[in-house]
């Protein structure tokens, strides 16, 4: 690895966060989900040392191989403890021996994907399995998942208890599902990560509307999930891939000076992040090849349309509206059907568009979703509907999570009750 | 040039934060704060050396009639205790002290200089 190349440089970003969760992956193989916790303490532990030592002795030429080593030191000390404590010897889990110095690139990449099934096992509750994949698998405290997923650091405390007496319980494995299984299971982890990418690109709290450090971890997964070879690479893994690419595309142009969310209409493409773009590009196509027609890759599909579209006049509504039609028959949620909305508003008029949202109104209203008002204050602006487009913009700042989105939306309200021409949309 | 010894200790007290609780990711911030401060002497060729103590473990003789006693030590009733030190070099002890002043190490404990005595080492 080149990152301990020089002693007193600056570490690779994010080493140590990424190497306690290829840590924990590897002891977790060797000692089985049930010994998580013991673990997860080994890895702390050998973190804790390097933290102590490389301030003195600089960087050692291959930090990995050497949290290694101090980590299974540790787990091994951890286990012999419990063996004298237990007394009876047998059904004790063994370490087996030193692990090696080298690392090859497929079993790191296997035991990574096989830790992201047991994160994301169906024993677990869906919450559970967000916050433990941010823990095992992105190696995020209990402080970081809090401020990631804006709960309260006792109560993700508890739920990776809970969730790690579960894998102890259950008995989960440590492995790759067999091909039977794998569709489901893996349906469950492009699930998270999905969830992970979305919380990042669209908080669902706070000061920020954006959290980039989530959509790192989302698209880090994704690469790890159809890295040639990888008993992932999927069709709809790649539709995943692809559309959280096309999405992190947009983030360069997503947020004004002062942080608020700049619609899609308005955003500046020349700051769409045409790198992204063309690899997303790259992973729908290969989401193409064989496989079931999966939701993600018509949201994929999707994404790509407004990805192509030079500008946002060029958007083809009509290709996606045919789209979101496709979409409502294999997953009709409210937010689909909202963006669905929108579609037919530019391919039929607004005053159809909010035709569509009248009959989910009641489904949106028990979501307790801003979009759903901002959307129809928008339509009601364009329509000409000053008063009630400034109503359904108060609604929705009041429903509204963030800092940013509250203020932009007041900030509508007001321009649209002072008789302001709408914007662009 | 004279060369100097910081002893680096650690605060052992409550307000310390506990390990279990630094973050990966912090840990790694502390590491780069470190090494940066160590890279930026090591530039201007005033690092001579460095080195971790070992944590926890330690003796301690002291003479007394019944000869000489060793003790497990000098953790005992210690509000610090030396973690690890550095060799530098630097014109005086006010240069000295203003390499450590932006020293990360300050918000887990003390730094202690001490000037090596080098009149051995003064041409006859």
């Amino acid at each position: 690895m080149s990152d301990g190349s020089d002693p007193h440089g600056t570490l690779a970003e994010h080493l140590f966060r990424h190497h306690a969760a290829r840590l924990t992956a590897h002891l977790t193989r060797r000692l089985g989900p049930a010994r998580l916790e013991l673990v997860e303490d080994a890895v702390q532990e050998a973190l804790l040392r390097a933290l102590r030592v490389w301030p003195f002795e600089g960087t050692p030429e291959r930090p990995e191989a050497w949290l290694h080593r101090v980590a299974w030191n540790a787990a091994r000390d951890a286990l012999r403890t419990e063996r004298t404590a237990a007394e009876h010897a047998s059904g004790v889990a063994r370490i087996g021996a030193e692990p090696a110095d080298e690392f090859e690139a497929d079993e790191v990449r296997d035991e990574t994907l096989a830790m992201a099934f047991v994160c994301c096992h169906p024993e677990l509750t869906p919450t559970s399995r967000v916050a433990l994949s941010l823990k095992s698998l992105c190696g995020f405290s209990t402080r970081e998942i809090a401020a990631a997923l804006l709960m309260r650091e006792a109560t993700v405390g508890q739920r990776l208890t809970r969730a790690k007496e579960t894998l102890r319980t259950r008995a989960v494995d440590f492995g790759i599902p067999t091909q039977d299984r794998l569709p489901e299971r893996l349906d469950n982890l492009l699930d998270v990560v999905y969830l992970l990418f979305n919380e990042g690109y669209s908080a669902h709290g706070g000061d920020a509307l954006v959290r980039h450090e989530l959509c790192a971890e989302a698209l880090r997964l994704c690469a790890l999930l159809v890295a040639d070879g990888a008993p992932t690479a999927k069709p709809e893994a790649f539709a995943l891939a692809s559309l959280c690419h096309l999405q992190a595309a947009r983030l360069p142009a997503r947020l004004d000076a002062e942080g608020r969310p700049v619609p899609l209409a308005e955003q500046d493409r020349a700051r769409w992040d045409r790198a992204a773009i063309a690899r997303g590009f790259w992973l729908f196509a290969r989401s193409l090849h064989g496989g079931r027609e999966h939701a993600l890759h018509l949201e994929a599909a999707i994404a790509s349309e407004h990805a192509k579209a030079i500008d946002y006049a060029a958007t083809d509504w009509a290709a996606i509206l045919r789209l979101y039609d496709r979409l409502t028959a294999v997953r009709d949620t409210p937010p689909v059907r909202l963006n669905r909305a929108v579609a037919v508003a530019k391919v039929h008029g607004a005053a159809a568009g909010l035709d569509e949202l009248a009959a989910l109104a009641d489904e949106a209203r028990l979501a307790g979703d801003h979009l759903f008002d901002a959307t129809r204050g928008r339509l009601l602006w364009s329509l000409g509907r000053a008063d009630e487009a400034a109503e359904a913009f108060g609604a929705a700042a009041q429903k509204a999570r963030t800092t940013p989105e509250r203020a932009l939306l007041a900030e509508w309200s007001e321009r649209a009750r002072q008789g302001v021409e709408p914007p662009a949309w | 040039m004279n060369t100097y010894l910081l002893l680096l200790r650690d605060r052992l007290d409550a307000n310390a934060p506990s390990p279990a609780e630094i973050s990966p990711e912090d840990m790694q911030q502390i590491i780069d704060a470190y090494h940066s401060w160590s890279a930026n002497l090591a530039k201007q060729d005033l690092l001579l050396d460095g080195k971790k103590l070992t944590d926890g473990e330690g003796r301690v003789l002291t003479s007394g009639p019944g000869g000489i006693d060793v003790k497990d030590g000098p953790f005992t009733e210690t509000k610090e205790v030396v973690g690890g030190f550095y060799l530098i070099r630097a014109e005086s002890f006010e240069h000295a002290v203003k390499l450590c002043e932006d020293h990360p190490h300050h918000q887990f404990g003390s730094i202690e200089i001490r000037g090596i005595d080098s009149l051995g080492d003064q041409p006859e």
